[in-house]
């Protein structure tokens, strides 16, 4: 490696994207050229300088937000009426969100109770008059008309309990159409930053979990990761 | 709310309206985000959405920034030096300056800057050698006065 292929690489050595074996080629250069080594010293200089004094620039967003919000708060279709600010401040949450492979207590303690509860037919006292679950949603601080807005397209509300998992209470809700059943846990949460969607492969479920400021929820699916998250998606916009 | 802070900081340095951009940034994700993939990284995401909508308005120049050091600042190193770096990234190239705020102020590597604005990784790094060298060479006095002035003012 010569100087010439050193400073073609030094974007990428400088933002650490050069596999092992290039940047100890690029290491071993730099400790035989100081021309080279002075370089990359400034080049790296330069670069801790130009950010430091870009980022102590002042930043005020309070005025921006509020009209970003105001504009997430006009429906522009009939839907979006429903979601209203509350869904706004879901999906900024969501937009911040990227989607990751995390195992939790929760929501594996989720996809077990599917999987024996819903799936495999264990003996539970479950709900299966509408208003009933809805009056059940509500009185833990889950809006009963969001039970049926949640639902899944072409799925209804078929039975819901109290459960608990990793020790807390959940609204455990199940969801079928025709060959399918999915179960979706709800729970009233304190005011706080809202942490977005992430998922798991739990055994043979697939688990979406996501928070608004509002709920937390967990969504298990037997279908596919992708499905669960669709329908995650959909509840965080209602709920 | 998240990435605003990051959006803006770009926006201010290439558009003229960047509160408007922002806004408009923001609001074309919300309305699209059934196209946001699971697992991709949402903030670069949010970029890509920015400099497109950037880039479709037809890239009006911004309008220059005044200089924020007075007479009795001017030796405040940090002060006088933030200036001059602001000043220094403002003079480059667009496009020069589109990469270097993306790599060296709000951290994407190449490949992520590859996608972002969509060319080719290769020009990613060819831009971002020639706005990093562009700077050294006019910061390399700058940050040796830095030093004077500690100095002077310890």
């Amino acid at each position: 490696m010569n100087c010439k292929d050193v400073l073609e690489l030094s974007s990428l050595y400088l933002s650490h994207e050069l596999d092992p074996a290039r940047a100890a080629e690029i290491h071993r250069h730099l400790e035989s050229c100081p021309a080279c080594s002075e370089e990359l010293e400034q080049l790296a200089e330069t670069d801790a300088t130009v950010r430091q004094a870009l980022m102590a620039e002042p930043v005020d967003t309070t005025a921006l937000d509020g009209r970003i919000r105001a504009g997430m708060a006009r429906p522009e279709r009939k839907w979006l009426a429903i979601a209203a600010s509350v869904a706004a401040a879901a999906v900024i949450a969501a937009i911040a969100v990227q989607i990751r492979y995390t195992a939790d207590r929760t929501c594996t303690a989720a996809a077990w109770d599917h999987r024996h509860e819903v799936m495999g037919g264990e003996r539970r006292s479950w709900l299966s008059d509408a208003s009933a679950i809805g009056e059940l949603a509500d009185r833990h601080g889950i809006a009963a008309a969001a039970v049926s807005q949640i639902a899944p397209e072409g799925f209804r509300l078929e039975r819901g309990k109290l459960c608990r998992l990793g020790g807390v209470s959940f609204v455990h809700l199940v969801y079928s159409d025709s060959g399918e059943r999915i179960s979706v846990f709800l729970r009233q949460r304190d005011a706080g930053a809202a942490v977005g969607i992430r998922n798991l492969d739990a055994a043979a479920e697939h688990v979406a979990y996501f928070e608004t400021h509002r709920v937390s929820a967990i969504v298990v699916s037997d279908r596919s990761t992708e499905a669960a998250v669709s329908i995650a998606r959909v509840a965080e916009g209602v709920l | 709310m998240p990435h605003t802070r990051s959006l803006l900081r770009v926006a201010r340095r290439l558009a003229p309206d960047p509160e408007d951009l922002v806004q408009e940034t923001m609001l074309s994700a919300w309305r699209g985000f059934h196209q946001f993939h699971a697992g991709t990284n949402a903030r670069a995401w949010l970029f890509r959405i920015m400099l497109n909508a950037f880039h479709a308005r037809g890239r009006k120049a911004r309008p220059a920034l005044v200089p924020i050091a007075g007479h009795d600042r001017a030796c405040e190193p940090d002060v006088a030096m933030a200036a001059e770096v602001a000043q220094a990234v403002d003079d480059l190239a667009e496009e020069h300056r589109t990469v270097l705020l993306l790599g060296v102020v709000e951290g994407f590597t190449c490949r992520e800057i590859a996608e972002i604005l969509d060319v080719p990784i290769g020009t990613v790094m060819s831009r971002l050698s020639r706005a990093r060298e562009a700077l050294r060479i006019r910061l390399a006095p700058k940050l040796m006065e830095k030093s004077r002035c500690t100095t002077k003012d310890a």
